[in-house]
């Protein structure tokens, strides 16, 4: 159905949500919606004629963010937009095979899409197409219409919830950032925290009811807080990277000593380079850490831990230790630090640790691999590969790749087909294996915002789409970026109130490192302060 | 209000007397007092400046910020007190004009002293209504001192409304039902629902309406109800806590007990002043009814006796000129001369505003960032060579890193050198400490723009677009981009472009690589060549200067300036450097100065740790004198 009536709705506003605790809110959404209802429903020359006669236009509208051709969940919030032709007005209906069409007149070129006829749009043509006519109508009369914008949904749904953290691209000075969850299936954003310096954040299964955020406090000073079945736990001290053994009863984590460096040349001109890195366990009962025996040697960097699904190998990135200081490191010796693909084994039965496995050489080709992740379905691995460098995010050429683990043979990296040609980073996949989560700089060199990828059976992905907003127009004039983006399949099991009371717990225990061995002590380059 | 009978309330030997109209004002004491809120204007806008205020100059930190649109509205509302915060937030954009920014805290200040009378004429205090300009002096002390107290304010305003809506809502009714007498029961459900949304208005104001409704209780007499409404404090707080809004049990005698918006890093000065602008009311509104209920029966009290007519008993003229001389002590005793000079000078350096910013800094000479300013502005007006200031440090140059206001006079430090990823850095170090303030976020554009990251420069205008007063500057901009989308066409930021220098080095580094770094790239960026041969010479450097000296050449000097041509002669003299290096050569007239320099501290015997009226003031400014001295 390709024609206006009149009996379109109004796109400025969208429903708002129903009456529950979040009362101001719910309340200013029916208040706004009613207002917009009272708008004039029809103006003249948008009749069902006039439309019918628009000039069909060979070519797509630009729309901004980009969603033509994505592939969505059958259960993401609605996909706004702003169409960036030349109008007066516009009309947009969305249609699929299933189901009435959803017509938009939005008063300008914001068009905000309607939450419950979207819903029913979408689970009605589950694993179809949903086309997205736009509608231009010049300054003297005379309607255009475009090209369909189509956009495939999945039959696979994506985790509800998306953790994140959202801090000011800063380079020492981290006062100001934030620890979200957002309902991926609406636009609520829940703040966990906000009042603290909160620092990586490790979700121990896709339920969430396990996890960890590591802080940096100047009032309460640094720990490591467990959340276990919504009971805060406080260790004091820091770790650098946490990944939960899927038994819950341990923790990888990597100790180091990263330093941030500045270029005067770059554009992002941030770089970070380790002078220490270690992987030890912490049994979640207990507040002792045990480096992993079989890596105890500290010739080399070892950072960045992610156990595979059934918790036999815990994979992690290596590097050669070629300083232990900056007195110790001449000019461009931080560009030699490249990270190979490793994984050890481990035994949760018998507590033990197997030697350590080489899964892939990155250093062989000149790069660095760091930020390995594996699908709970145990097949794909997927990392970023940059030039050189723990840290991929500050690195413009940081793309995203896939090793197939259950294919036979040497592991043989893919480039994915989601990279752009900005920096990719912080990805995460949902609990089906089936989308994943990353930060992209596309658009602009400093800001990294929530791209979501479709990935079929076959591991091939589908055009990623940034994570919607209720206001088309957000991430234009958003000075936050996104960081450590992490599905769970379930509200995070507590308010921000519960996190600062147990950070503010005085009964904390120390975490108890082993000897000679130093906790994560990071630092900038001109103060002593904390790296992203 | 409701008055209960003199059987219920136990005040049947008090004799209310006749109200005055209008509380006794004659339009004489109308002139006075609109003649002191003139003033009051008047001080605001000229010896606070609430431009300075929005400025910030690196020392207000976090000075509210404010964004047109829903995503900052629902970011607010999301905690208690969140309206209060918007409306303040809004309002202190009007700072950044001087006239709307006093009009402002004005209008604010009128608003308490009204609010503040309005209460004690509902406890029937009318005698102590010259209370009402205790809030006003209270607030001009904190803004004499650049404490911005909008958000408190705006709070305290707020539960002063509500107490007043909560006295007034029993008259309503009553005179709509005659002999309503207000039940108890009644009372304490408006005071529930007053106090709710008042929570969620305004926060912890909560606290100073629960005291002052009880305050009005104890008026009428009804004591038990008086005492309940206490917890009141505590449960509206429990109950949003409950609805995942409010502190939880632990922070709830730090909510209650504490005034809106943050005050760390207040001095605590400030933080008594904010505390007793809280308290005021709510003590002096028990205080009197106290006191009154305390007399023995009989005894007249004087709190309820009402003012004769031409207000107060004092003569209008009077009363302005004791509004006026305590104006003028609040100023006095509050104003911090050496605090408004910091951020004058920051201010018109920010604006390029060169005589301005020397004109300012005799107030504050010594600071080290008022140092860096001048110097800037020496150079800026072609008086460097000729003024550098020597009782300084190679550091007040180029500025020491490790505070957050380094990083907030760096910006335009670096931008001025032409280095723009020094510039960025502090600028974005800047933000984490400061906000978005629309001074930083106008950097950050320019500084993009000129590094050529025009996405990130758009994102950063459409974030200053949604800011009052800065969105046509803005839209200026995305129009300018549209037309240019690379930015070429911009002459500062070309000549930016060509400054920045092209290898990448990491930063920081040493004051005497970066500049000659700078200069590497640009080798007519004139700033950096005079920074160069500043710093060797504050550094005492004889060699270096020597090594640097051509730099200048590219100025086209036909003579040295002063201290210049002194430091070439020491050069010269003590370091052996042949002077035909320096071009234009030293000239003899700072060679016979030299000379005489010597004789006359021979002659006084001085020595480098001497004082300095041991030698002849003419000396004292010379590049010899700060050679030799102070090592």
């Amino acid at each position: 159905m390709n024609s206006f009536t009149p009996q379109s709705v109004s796109g400025r506003v969208p429903a708002g949500p129903a009456l529950n605790r979040h009362g101001p809110r719910a309340l200013a959404g029916v208040l706004l919606a009613v207002l917009a209802a009272a708008g004039p429903a029809c103006r003249p020359g948008d009749s069902p004629e006039a439309m019918g006669r628009a000039t069909p236009v060979d070519r797509p509208p630009r729309l901004d963010p980009d969603y033509s051709g994505v592939v969505i969940p059958p259960n993401i919030a609605p996909l706004n937009f702003t169409i960036l032709e030349e109008a007066g007005r516009y009309g947009v209906v969305l249609r699929g095979a299933k189901g009435a069409p959803i017509r938009i007149r939005p008063r300008g070129a914001s068009v905000v899409i309607p939450e419950s006829s979207w819903r029913t749009l979408l689970q009605m043509n589950r694993g179809g197409i949903v086309e997205i006519d736009v509608y231009a109508e010049a300054d003297k009369g005379g309607w255009r219409r475009f090209r369909a914008v189509t956009q495939t949904v999945a039959s696979e749904p994506i985790d509800p919830f998306l953790v994140y953290r959202k801090i000011y691209p800063v380079h020492n000075s981290w006062s100001a950032m934030g620890l979200y969850e957002r309902r991926l299936d609406r636009f609520d954003e829940r703040p966990l925290l906000e009042r603290e310096c909160c620092h990586c954040h490790s979700l121990g299964s896709p339920d969430a009811s396990r996890f960890s955020v590591d802080i940096r406090s100047a009032q309460h000073g640094n720990s490591l807080l467990l959340v276990r079945d919504g009971q805060t736990t406080k260790l004091e001290g820091t770790v650098g990277f946490c990944a939960w053994h899927p038994g819950g009863h341990l923790l990888a984590a990597s100790f180091n000593q990263p330093r941030l460096l500045l270029h005067s040349q770059k554009n992002d001109m941030r770089d970070i380079v380790e002078f220490a890195a270690w992987l030890g366990s912490l049994a979640v009962e207990s507040n002792v850490v045990r480096r992993i025996p079989t890596l105890a040697d500290d010739t080399h960097l070892r950072t960045c831990p992610a156990w595979s699904p059934d918790g036999r190998h815990l994979y992690f990135c290596s590097a050669p230790r070629r300083f232990k200081d900056f007195a110790g490191m001449f000019r461009d010796d931080y560009r030699q630090v490249q990270y190979d693909l490793m994984r050890v084994a481990y035994d949760a039965a018998r507590d033990q640790w197997g030697p350590p496995e080489m899964v892939w050489s990155a250093r062989a080709i000149g790069r660095s691999a760091v930020q390995p992740r594996i699908s709970p379905d145990g097949r794909w691995l997927t990392f970023c590969l940059c030039a050189y460098g723990c840290w991929p995010t500050y690195h413009p050429d940081s793309d995203l790749y896939a090793i197939d683990l259950h294919a036979p043979g040497p592991a043989a990296p893919r480039k994915l087909e989601i990279n752009s040609g900005a920096c990719e980073s912080w990805h995460n996949w949902s609990s089906n294996s089936r989308w994943l989560v990353f930060g992209s700089k596309r658009g602009n060199p400093l800001f990294s915002r929530p791209y979501l990828a479709h990935a079929d059976d076959r591991g091939v992905f589908g055009k990623p789409f940034v994570l919607p907003q209720r206001d088309p127009a957000h991430y234009g004039s958003l000075l936050r970026t996104f960081t450590i983006p992490t599905f769970a399949t379930r509200p995070l099991p507590v308010v921000e109130r519960d996190l600062l009371r147990g950070l503010a717990s005085r009964v904390g225990r120390a975490l108890v490192l082993p000897d000679g061995h130093e906790a994560t002590h990071p630092g900038g380059h001109d103060h002593n302060a904390s790296v992203q | 209000m409701s008055n209960p009978s003199p059987a219920r309330t136990g005040t049947a030997t008090l004799r209310k007397p006749p109200l005055p109209a209008r509380g006794g004002w004659s339009r004489r004491s109308w002139l006075a007092d609109a003649a002191g809120w003139a003033c009051y204007l008047g001080v605001l806008v000229w010896q606070v400046n609430p431009p300075l205020m929005h400025h910030g100059g690196g020392v207000i930190q976090f000075f509210p910020t404010f964004q047109w649109g829903g995503d900052f509205c629902r970011e607010l509302l999301r905690q208690p007190g969140g309206a209060a915060r918007y409306v303040s937030a809004l309002l202190a954009q009007g700072f950044q004009q001087a006239w709307l920014g006093a009009l402002v805290l004005a209008v604010q200040a009128w608003l308490l002293a009204a609010g503040t009378e309005a209460y004690l004429r509902v406890l029937d205090a009318v005698r102590w209504r010259w209370l009402r300009w205790v809030p006003p002096l209270a607030l001009l002390a904190l803004h004499a001192s650049y404490t911005c107290c909008l958000l408190p304010a705006n709070a305290l305003l707020a539960a002063l409304g509500m107490a007043l809506l909560y006295a007034h809502a029993g008259n309503i009714v009553a005179r709509k039902r005659r002999g309503f007498q207000q039940p108890p029961a009644w009372s304490a459900l408006v005071i529930l629902v007053l106090g709710g949304l008042l929570y969620a208005v305004a926060g912890s104001a909560l606290t100073v309406f629960v005291a002052l409704a009880a305050a009005v209780e104890l008026h009428r007499g009804r004591w038990k109800l008086a005492c309940l409404l206490a917890p009141l404090a505590v449960a509206v707080p429990l109950a949003a806590d409950r609805m995942s809004f409010g502190p939880g049990v632990d922070g709830i005698w730090g909510t209650i007990g504490s005034v809106p918006g943050n005050l760390d890093g207040l001095p605590s000065q400030a933080k008594v002043l904010l505390y007793g602008l809280y308290l005021l009311l709510p003590v002096a509104g028990v205080a009197i009814v106290l006191r009154r209920r305390l007399k023995p029966p009989g005894q007249t009290v004087s709190g309820r006796t009402a003012a004769p007519a031409g207000g107060g008993g004092w003569p209008g003229m009077v009363r302005l000129a004791a509004v006026l001389g305590a104006m003028g002590a609040v100023v006095a005793g509050f104003s911090d001369q050496r605090l408004k000079a910091l951020l004058e000078v920051d201010y018109h350096a920010s604006r390029r505003q060169w005589p301005d910013v020397l004109a300012a800094a005799r107030n504050n000479a010594d600071h080290s960032y008022v140092r860096c300013a001048v110097n800037r502005a020496w150079y800026h007006l072609g008086r460097l060579g000729h003024e550098l200031p020597l009782t300084q440090t190679p550091e007040h140059l180029l500025l020491p890193l490790g505070d957050p206001a380094a990083h907030w006079h760096g910006i335009d430090l670096y931008l001025d050198l032409g280095s723009l990823n020094l510039a960025l850095h502090h600028a974005t170090e800047a933000i984490a400490f400061y906000g978005e303030q629309p001074f930083l976020l106008r950097r950050l554009v320019l500084i993009h723009l000129a590094l050529e990251n025009i996405g990130t420069a758009r994102i950063h205008l459409r974030a200053l677009r949604r800011t009052p007063f800065q969105a046509a500057w803005a839209a200026d901009c995305l129009r300018r981009l549209e037309r240019d989308p690379a930015w070429v066409r911009d002459e500062e930021a070309a000549r930016w472009r060509q400054q920045n220098p092209v290898a990448d080095d990491l930063l920081p580094m040493p004051a005497e690589p970066l500049l000659l770094r700078l200069l590497e790239a640009s080798p007519d960026n004139r700033m950096a060549a005079e920074y160069l041969i500043a710093h060797r010479m504050l550094a005492r450097d004889l060699q270096g200067l020597a090594r640097h000296f051509r730099r200048l050449d590219t100025m086209g000097l036909t003579n040295l300036p002063p201290r210049y041509d002194e430091a070439a002669v020491l050069a010269a003299e003590r370091a052996g450097i042949d002077p035909g290096q320096f071009r234009p050569p030293p000239s003899a007239a700072a060679l016979a100065r030299y000379r005489m320099f010597q004789t006359a501290a021979l002659a006084a015997g001085w020595h480098p740790q001497a004082p300095l009226d041991l030698l002849p003031k003419r000396f004292a400014h010379t590049y010899y004198y700060y050679f030799f001295s102070l090592r």
